[in-house]
C-alpha cells in the first residue's frame, strides 16, 4: 500500500481499538468520561477510514471492492459508516459501540493480514455492476450485522432487566434491529440481482450454483423468514432477538467460509 | 406505551369470503404465512446442506473425497444437482403458488375494502396522547390536517372535530409489486430451466468455427441450436494487455458472425461485452496461444502440421499433439521466453519473444527428441525437425441463449422498487378528536401502527411537537 494509505489506515486502526477499550472501560468502570472519549474517538476513526479508502481508491484506479484486503477494508467503512449513522439518529443504539467498534476492528484486521498488492482491476471486474453489487452487498450484511449486535443488546438489557417487561427503550432497540433486517433485505435483494445480472454478461448464466451464489441465497431466504415472523406473524421481543442474532450466521458464511472453498466466484475474489 | 391489537394476521380476516369446505381449505393453507415460511425455511436448509457436500466429490479421484462422501452423495446431493431435482423443485412451485394466491386474494380485500368507501381502523400496535393546544378546535383541527397533509398522509371523513388519516397505501402496493417481482422471477427461473442454450466453442484466429452441434463443448439444449446452423464464427486482432505486474487488464478480440464465408457482423468482444446475435449472446470466457507447428522425421515424413490449441498450463505441464503414424509431440510455449535460474522460463505472459519447448514422443513411448525453438524458426535434434512458423491466439466462446433472463430483470425492478416502497411508507392509521376545552382544545390523538411500535411511539411524540409549534405560531 502507499504511505498515505498506510498512515490512514494504521490511525484508524488506532482509534477503532481506543474507541473499543474506552467503552468497554466506561461500561465497566462507569466512566463517562471514557464513554465520552470513545464516543468522540469513532466518528473520527470512521473519517480516517474513508481517507485510508479513497487512498488506496486513487493508488489502484478502481474502487476498493477486489480481493480480501479491499472488501475488508470497503466492508469495514461501511458497517462503521451505518452504525455512526444509525447512532446519531437514535442514541439508544449506542451502547453496541464497542461491539461494533471491536468487529469492525476484526474485519479490518482480517483485511490487513491479507495480501494488499497494489493491483488493477482484472477484466471480469470492468463492469460497471461492479460497484453496485459490492455496495449493495456491504449495505446489506452491514445492516444484518448491526442488526444483530442490537438484537444481542437487547436480550442483555431484558436478561438484566430480570423477568421484567422491557421499557421503551429496549423496544426500541428490538424495533430497529427489525427496521434495519428491512433494509438490508432491500439491499439484499438488489445485491443478487445485480450479481445475477453481471454474472449473465460475464458468463452467460445468472446462476451457477457456486457457494458464493447459493449462500446468498441461503442468506435472503433466512433473512425473508426473519421478516415474514416479525412482519407478518408478529415475533417480537426476544425471539426476534434471537432469531436476529442466529441469522448473521448465514452472512457469515458467506463471506468468510467461501474463502476455504474454491470456484469460480472465490477465483475472482 | 402501545398496545397490540387483537389481531391475527396469520388466519384470514372476519368476514372475508372464503367460505368453508375441502375445495377451499387448500387455498387457505396455500395462503397462509405460516405455511410460506416453513417452505423458505426447508429450502435454505436443503441448501445450506447441499453446499457442504465437498466440491470435486464427483471426480474419479479415489484418493479425494468422493472416497469418503460416498459416490450417489457427491453426484445427486450438490446444489445445481439438488436445485434441479423434482423433488425440492416443489418448493418454489408451492411457493410460486402461495404467493399467487395470497397476492390474489391481499388485491381482492384491499379493492373490495376501496369500494365500501370505509376508512381502515385501526392497526395492530396503537398509541394514545391526550394533550391540550391554545386555540380553538377549528384553528387546531386545521393545523393538524395540514401537518398530515404535508407528511403525505391520505385523509378521510368529513366528520367535525374528527380527523382520520392513514398510511401506507404505497407500502400496500409496494408490498404487492415486490411478490409479482417474485412471481416473475420464479416464471423466470422456469423458462430458463425450459429453454435455455449453453455451450461453449472454441475459435482460432484464422479459422472459421462452425456452429454446429458438433462443435460444442458441454452442450445444453441441443435440439434448440438449430437457428445457428449455417453460421461460424471467426476471430481476429485478439489483444491480450498486461499491467507491470503482468495481471491481465484487458483481454478483447474481434468477433465475426459468418455465412458460406460471408461476414454477416463483426464486433469487439470483450470480457463483460458479449456480442449478441439473434437472440444468442457469445461471451469471451477463455484463451490461449495457437502455434503453428510443423514436424518432420528423420525420414522427411511429415508428421505433424497443424495448428496446436494450447492450454495456459502451469509451469512443469505441457499439452500433447498426436503425431501421424502414432506418438506425441509434448509441447510448451513460452510467450516471452527468458532463461531463468538455468531453466526455460516466461517473463511475462504477454506474447513478446515466443518460444516452444518440445518433446518428441515415438509410438513406442520413448522420447526421442527434445528442444527448444523460437517462432519463425526450426530445430533439429537427433534428425527431427520441429518448425515454428507462427503464433496466434485462440478464443473460447460461451454461446448461451437464456429466455427467462427477461422476466428475471423486471422481476427484479420490480421486487427492488417494491421492497422501497414497503419500506417508506409503513401502515398507520391516525384518528384525533378535537374537543374545546377551558385552556383551548383538548386533542385526543389515537395513532397506530402495523409495525415498529416503538419507533411509532417517536415519531407520535414528534408529530405532537410540530403541532404544538404550528399551533402557536398561527
Amino acid at each position: 500500500m502507499t504511505a498515505v494509505e498506510a498512515i490512514f489506515l494504521w490511525t484508524t486502526v488506532a482509534l477503532y481499538a481506543a474507541t473499543v477499550v474506552g467503552s468497554l472501560a466506561g461500561s465497566i468502570f462507569k466512566s463517562w468520561r471514557a464513554e465520552t472519549a470513545a464516543g468522540a474517538s469513532f466518528p473520527a476513526a470512521v473519517a480516517l477510514h474513508l481517507g485510508a479508502a479513497i487512498a488506496r481508491w486513487i493508488a489502484t484506479g478502481h474502487a476498493p471492492v477486489v480481493y480480501v484486503y479491499e472488501n475488508s477494508l470497503a466492508g469495514s467503512l461501511f458497517i462503521a459508516a451505518i452504525f455512526l449513522a444509525l447512532a446519531w439518529k437514535i442514541p439508544a443504539t449506542r451502547k453496541a459501540l464497542p461491539v461494533v467498534a471491536a468487529l469492525v476492528l476484526l474485519l479490518l484486521g482480517n483485511g490487513i493480514t491479507s495480501p494488499q498488492r497494489l493491483a488493477p482491476l482484472e477484466p471480469p471486474f470492468r463492469s460497471g455492476w461492479l460497484v453496485l453489487h459490492v455496495t449493495f452487498a456491504w449495505l446489506a450484511f452491514g445492516s444484518y450485522l448491526i442488526s444483530a449486535v442490537i438484537a444481542a443488546v437487547y436480550l442483555r438489557g431484558v436478561r438484566r432487566a430480570s423477568g421484567a417487561a422491557p421499557g421503551d427503550r429496549l423496544n426500541l432497540l428490538d424495533d430497529v434491529s427489525g427496521r434495519l433486517i428491512a433494509f438490508g433485505f432491500a439491499a439484499d435483494t438488489v445485491m443478487i440481482a445485480s450479481g445475477a445480472l453481471w454474472a449473465h454478461g460475464l458468463w452467460g448464466r445468472y446462476w451457477g450454483w457456486d457457494p458464493v451464489e447459493t449462500w446468498s441465497l441461503v442468506s435472503w431466504l433466512i433473512y425473508g423468514v426473519n421478516l415474514h415472523l416479525r412482519f407478518t406473524l408478529g415475533w417480537r421481543g426476544p425471539r426476534a432477538a434471537w432469531l436476529a442474532v442466529l441469522s448473521v450466521l448465514g452472512i457469515i458464511i458467506t463471506f468468510f467460509g467461501i474463502q476455504f472453498v474454491s470456484d469460480v466466484h472465490t477465483e475472482l475474489l | 406505551m402501545s398496545s397490540p391489537a387483537a389481531l391475527d394476521v396469520a388466519a384470514p380476516p372476519a368476514g372475508h369470503a372464503l367460505g368453508r369446505g375441502l375445495l377451499l381449505r387448500p387455498l387457505r393453507i396455500l395462503a397462509s404465512r405460516r405455511t410460506a415460511v416453513m417452505a423458505m425455511t426447508l429450502m435454505a436448509g436443503i441448501l445450506a446442506l447441499a453446499s457442504l457436500v465437498p466440491a470435486g466429490a464427483s471426480t474419479t479421484d479415489s484418493a479425494g473425497a468422493s472416497a469418503r462422501v460416498g459416490p450417489w452423495i457427491a453426484r445427486h446431493l450438490r446444489p445445481r444437482e439438488i436445485a434441479a431435482s423434482p423433488f425440492f423443485l416443489v418448493l418454489p412451485g408451492f411457493l410460486f403458488l402461495a404467493i399467487a394466491v395470497s397476492v390474489f386474494q391481499r388485491v381482492k380485500l384491499h379493492l373490495r375494502h376501496i369500494r365500501s368507501g370505509a376508512f381502515r381502523e385501526m392497526e395492530r400496535f396503537r398509541s394514545e396522547r391526550d394533550l391540550v393546544l391554545p386555540g380553538n378546535a377549528a384553528r387546531v383541527e386545521d393545523e393538524l390536517r395540514g401537518t398530515l397533509r404535508r407528511a403525505h398522509w391520505r385523509l378521510g371523513g368529513a366528520e367535525s372535530g374528527v380527523v382520520r388519516a392513514r398510511m401506507g397505501s404505497a407500502g400496500f402496493g409496494g408490498s404487492i409489486l415486490f411478490h409479482v417481482g417474485l412471481l416473475l422471477l420464479l416464471l423466470g427461473v422456469g423458462v430458463s430451466a425450459r429453454t435455455r442454450v449453453s455451450g461453449e466453442i472454441v475459435v482460432t484466429e484464422g479459422f472459421a468455427a462452425p456452429l454446429e452441434r458438433s462443435s460444442f463443448v458441454g452442450l445444453e439444449g441441443a435440439e434448440r441450436v438449430g437457428r445457428l446452423h449455417g453460421l461460424s464464427l471467426g476471430i481476429r486482432d485478439f489483444v491480450a494487455e498486461f499491467s507491470r505486474s503482468a495481471t491481465p487488464v484487458d483481454l478483447s478480440v474481434l468477433l465475426s458472425v459468418m455465412r458460406d464465408g460471408k461476414r454477416l457482423g463483426e464486433e469487439q468482444v470483450r470480457v463483460n461485452q458479449p456480442l449478441s446475435w439473434d437472440g444468442f449472446q457469445m461471451t469471451l470466457n477463455r484463451y490461449g496461444f495457437a502455434p503453428a507447428v510443423v514436424a518432420v522425421d528423420p525420414g522427411a515424413g511429415v508428421r505433424l502440421d497443424a495448428v496446436g490449441v494450447l492450454r495456459l498450463l502451469p509451469p512443469g505441464r505441457r499439452d500433447a499433439l498426436p503425431l501421424d503414424g502414432g506418438g506425441e509431440l509434448g509441447v510448451k510455449l513460452y510467450p516471452d521466453f527468458a532463461m531463468k535460474d538455468g531453466e526455460p522460463g516466461s517473463r511475462s505472459p504477454a506474447l513478446r519473444n515466443p518460444f516452444l519447448a518440445f518433446d518428441w514422443i515415438d509410438a513406442g513411448g520413448r522420447g526421442v527428441a527434445s528442444g527448444l525453438v523460437a517462432a519463425g524458426g526450426a530445430a533439429t535434434v537427433g534428425g527431427y525437425t520441429v518448425r515454428f512458423p507462427a503464433v496466434s491466439y485462440w478464443c473460447s466462446f460461451l454461446v448461451t441463449r437464456d429466455r427467462g433472463v427477461w422476466l428475471l430483470i423486471l422481476g427484479s425492478l420490480a421486487a427492488a422498487l417494491g421492497l422501497a416502497l414497503r419500506i417508506g411508507y409503513p401502515d398507520r392509521t391516525i384518528r384525533a378528536e378535537c374537543a374545546p376545552d377551558p385552556q383551548g382544545t383538548r386533542l385526543r390523538l389515537c395513532a397506530s401502527t402495523r409495525f415498529f411500535p416503538a419507533l411509532h411511539e417517536e415519531w407520535l411524540d414528534r408529530l405532537v411537537i410540530r403541532l404544538q409549534e404550528g399551533v402557536r405560531r398561527g
